[in-house]
């Protein structure tokens, strides 16, 4: 039975021989020993030569003018393609939308990242010690100006000036801008 | 003189035609349309078993040739690259036929679907005693499934080797023959009544 089996596999090779020289020993005697195996290969080679002889189906009398046809069918459909060719969607690539997608999605993302990252580095952009600094400047000059005698009339402010070659008021004026010019030159 | 020319281009081998051809020598491709058209509609016929059909792809192997010339490189064999294109195009084929025979059904009713269908065996006129009668056979290689069909169409209706069997079908030499060995086998068993 297992001799059988193998004989079954071997047939084809056998037959067209593509059997190597040992198991061709082996088909041989047990064709020999077996007449089922046997008239089952006088079977098999029968209908193989059968399949051989079988009569040759031909092409048509018109075959080459239905190809010629055809070609120039194809050829006048690839001009008229090309002549109505203008922008259409469908001419885009699939990969071309997905790519653009990606992109705005990127920058969208990269806009809504940089956004409170810029209102926080606006906050913290003046150092504490300058701010202290700009605070100090400030009660100072407020100080100053308290201080100022705005209250007397025009005429003792115009002589106090005239006195000094500068109205009090402006050199308070002059001393916030020289605090504020330092503040500024330290915060370079 | 004009003879002798032709003679001369008759002689060239497929491998030259498809050359010339690709250079522009639509003789060429006539040539190679007449040394083929015979051999592939044989073969796609046992394959596809429609003549009609199989003379309607025979002509769109061709046209496929003639838009793609310069496909065809010299690293294979001409004829194993036009029955690939060939082969490819049946199976395409079968796989639409397949479609449409199971959307056919689908849009039946229950009612409708006790057809009666091309029978399995063949009706006693049709047999010669004695004989292996062609439809009969080709009947029982239409039985067979697709990939067993090609093997053995390939090799012992249009007997190529199995080096230019395995290209075509693009399996290993072992899966060839084995599918070639099967598929005799069971072509035996369907025609063993005969």
């Amino acid at each position: 039975m297992k001799n059988c089996y193998k004989f079954k596999s071997l047939i084809s090779n056998y037959i067209d021989k593509e059997i190597s020289f040992r198991d061709r020993k082996f088909f041989e005697s047990h064709k020999n020993e077996c007449s089922s195996c046997q008239s089952l290969y006088t079977s098999v080679f029968s209908m193989k030569q059968r399949l051989g002889s079988l009569t040759s189906v031909e092409t048509s009398n018109q075959f080459m003018e239905s190809l010629r046809n055809k070609i120039l069918k194809d050829r006048n459909s690839r001009i008229l393609a090309s002549q109505n060719k203008g922008f259409s969607f469908r001419q885009i690539p699939a990969f071309a939308y997905g790519f653009s997608s990606l992109m705005i999605l990127v920058i969208a993302g990269f806009i809504y990242l940089q956004m409170p990252v810029n209102a926080t580095n606006q906050e913290q952009q003046i150092p504490i010690a300058a701010q202290e600094k700009i605070n100090n400047a400030k009660t100072t000059f407020q100080q100053q100006f308290d201080a100022t005698p705005a209250h007397l009339p025009e005429e003792t402010l115009a002589k106090a000036k005239a006195d000094s070659g500068k109205s009090v008021q402006g050199d308070n004026v002059r001393n916030f801008e020289n605090n504020m010019n330092k503040v500024d030159y330290q915060k370079k | 003189m004009i003879m002798e020319k032709k003679q001369k281009k008759v002689q060239l081998t497929d491998e030259e035609l498809i050359k010339r051809f690709q250079e522009g020598d639509l003789w060429a491709f006539e040539e190679i349309v007449n040394r083929y058209r015979n051999r592939l509609t044989n073969f796609v016929f046992r394959y596809i078993n429609d003549q009609r059909e199989a003379e309607d792809l025979v002509q769109d192997t061709f046209l496929k040739l003639y838009q793609n010339k310069h496909a065809y490189k010299e690293i294979a064999k001409f004829s194993t690259w036009i029955y690939t294109i060939a082969a490819n195009l049946a199976k395409t084929l079968l796989r639409k036929r397949k479609t449409r025979k199971l959307m056919f059904f689908s849009q039946l009713g229950p009612e409708d679907k006790d057809l009666d269908l091309p029978a399995d065996d063949i009706t006693s006129q049709q047999m010669v005693e004695g004989q292996f009668d062609e439809k009969i056979i080709q009947e029982a290689i239409a039985k067979l499934p697709e990939h067993f069909r090609i093997a053995i169409i390939l090799r012992d209706v249009q007997e190529l080797s199995y080096e230019e069997i395995c290209n075509i079908i693009g399996k290993p030499i072992g899966t060839v023959k084995s599918r070639i060995n099967r598929a005799r086998l069971r072509l035996q068993k369907e025609l063993a009544n005969l």
